[in-house]
């Protein structure tokens, strides 16, 4: 590649990567990393994937990025468009014709996967931060598996245990209470590097973006981030010039993601 | 006798509305906001509102909860996208001087859906009691045996909002409205509750919906109790066909949201000085005269 990549087109592309062609994906709001994906997988590997962007409902939407998933704009390249009645409907496990992936991000992600939006701090309500709150993390109880990306790495993110749990991730209550077809979290992409699930269902590190190193990632992890095999952690895979191109030319030609401010 | 025209002023509208009410507001993020109403009912002090937004609501419910009109939120999201938090719903919860539940998508649209359909509640699928969620608010989310498997579910009750607030790109005088773009939750809206307003940024003719277009009226006029049309009726928010989301304003506004509400609220005593006070050169700004969201647009 000649080109160098910023972090967000990196996070972009690898969010893309772990995208299936014949899946259907959603993403929420604040999601301009996820939709990039999306636009770029199909136009890559996945021609058959289906995508949703956010509340706005557009289904398929080639549309240049834009920042806001549920700008009318998406509309006007669109397929179709869903209310959220379609949406939620469909989100919960309706009429579903294909696997289902759910890509969203939250205040804080611990080792299983679980994601919190509610706010900081277990004394409810009384949050020493109070957040958002749940939008649609509900759904990753649903969806047959989910990614996470964060824009910030850091340990009020990365902690051991969520104050309060929005999205379950690979849980003890999603194996009581959920379909066994809905497996859950498979990947966590940051600004510093991709993070997967051991056997023990617990976070470790699959990779660091090139120009990181792994004591700095662990550094700025709330919880122990083993590798999964001894030795060196492997460099992140930059983006083919294909992808770059793709991605540049196709998916995002007013550069949204080089100027998303990520820490 | 002529057919009766629902075209209000937007005081008048506001008037729809009583202090303790629970309303519902459209919309979603920095689209589709029904801002000039919402404008009305802060200066107009209306107290102890509770809010039933929409799922990711922001501007509009920081506007009256900064106002001081606000008891209650069910909330599933406020903030403000790409902005930040919200700085006056997250002050006002964590000070404990609005009463926020804790509620999810599925609550909102369920809720919403049950009233419309004249349902005592929903059952939700199976997956739920894997999230923390319901012990956030277990008032609201309570659990019922299938009458039919025996197994347990956890449901939703129906909101029925005494007035429900919503914006759309066009309308006609009766109230047939027209979502030329997204519909977000709107049409839900617009059934479940009691009083139904919308505010538009243009109205049709009155043949334009039964001169075949009966498909692009998303809902039918006799939803609808009270029309108020507008120019820029949504902004700083989007209007599908007509304006962007103006980014400038909600900069503005995280910047100092007291000078702010001063500046286009309170001070602004009715909607043409809130124009005057965002200027010609901003609100053209936001037009977006490329974007062709309408079926018919070649046509017209």
């Amino acid at each position: 590649m000649t080109e160098t990549c910023t972090t967000s087109e990196l996070m972009a592309v690898t969010l893309a990567r772990g995208l299936r062609n014949e899946e259907w994906g959603a993403c929420g709001a604040n999601s301009e990393i996820p939709m990039a994906a999306f636009q770029l997988a199909r136009l890559m590997h996945a021609p058959d994937l289906n995508w949703l962007s956010g509340g706005g409902g557009a289904i398929n939407s080639a549309a240049p990025l834009v920042k806001s998933t549920a700008d009318p704009v998406t509309l006007d390249s669109a397929e179709h468009s869903f209310r959220l009645e379609d949406i939620v409907d469909f989100e919960l496990g309706g009429w579903r014709k294909a696997p289902t992936v759910g890509i969203f991000g939250g205040m804080q992600v611990d080792r299983h996967g679980n994601v919190n939006m509610v706010g900081i701090g277990r004394d409810y309500p009384k949050l020493r931060v109070r957040g958002p709150g749940t939008v649609g993390l509900v759904f990753a109880a649903y969806f047959t598996r989910t990614m996470i990306f964060v824009q910030r790495h850091d340990a009020r993110i990365f902690v051991d245990e969520v104050d309060h749990v929005s999205a379950p991730g690979r849980t003890a209550a999603r194996r009581e209470f959920c379909d066994p077809h809905s497996d859950g979290p498979q990947l966590v992409v940051t600004p510093l590097a991709v993070l997967d699930f051991g056997d023990d269902d617990t976070l470790q590190l699959k990779s660091v973006h090139p120009g990181h190193t792994p004591d700095e990632v662990r550094e700025r992890t709330g919880f122990d981030l083993p590798s999964p095999t001894p030795g060196e952690v492997p460099l992140t895979p930059s983006p083919t010039d294909e992808e770059l191109t793709m991605l540049r030319e196709r998916v995002d030609p007013g550069g949204v993601l080089r100027r998303l401010r990520l820490d | 006798m002529n057919r009766r025209s629902k075209v209000i002023d937007v005081a008048s509208a506001a008037d729809l509305v009583s202090d303790g009410d629970l309303v519902a507001i459209g919309g979603i993020h920095a689209h589709a906001a029904p801002m000039p109403i919402i404008r009305e009912l802060a200066r107009a002090g209306r107290r102890n509102l509770r809010l039933l937004p929409n799922v990711s609501a922001g501007l509009p419910v920081e506007v009256l909860i900064a106002a001081g009109t606000v008891a209650e939120v069910y909330t599933a999201y406020v903030g403000l996208e790409d902005f930040g938090l919200a700085p006056a719903f997250r002050a006002a919860a964590e000070s404990s001087t609005i009463v926020v539940h804790d509620v999810d998508e599925p609550f909102t649209i369920y809720g919403l859906k049950a009233a419309a359909a004249n349902l005592p509640f929903m059952p939700l699928p199976r997956g739920h009691q894997s999230t923390g969620t319901r012990s956030l608010s277990p008032e609201l989310f309570r659990t019922v045996v299938d009458p039919y498997s025996g197994n347990e579910h956890v449901a939703i009750p129906a909101m029925r909002p005494d007035v429900g607030i919503v914006h759309a790109p066009r309308c006609d005088r009766f109230g047939n409205v027209f979502f030329d773009g997204p519909i977000y939750q709107d049409d839900l809206i617009l059934r479940a509750s009691r009083t139904a307003i919308v505010v538009t940024d243009e109205i049709v003719p009155d043949d334009y919906a039964a001169s075949g277009r009966h498909k692009e009226v998303t809902v039918p006029s006799f939803m609808v109790s009270a029309v108020v049309a507008l120019p820029f009726a949504a902004h700083p928010t989007s209007s599908a066909g007509h304006y962007g989301r103006d980014e400038r304003m909600l900069e503005d506004y995280v910047r100092s949201p007291e000078q702010w509400m001063a500046r286009y609220v309170s001070e602004a005593h009715d909607h043409h000085q809130y124009l005057e006070r965002v200027g010609v050169e901003r609100l053209v700004g936001t037009l977006r005269v490329d974007h062709k969201p309408r079926a018919d647009r070649s046509q017209t």
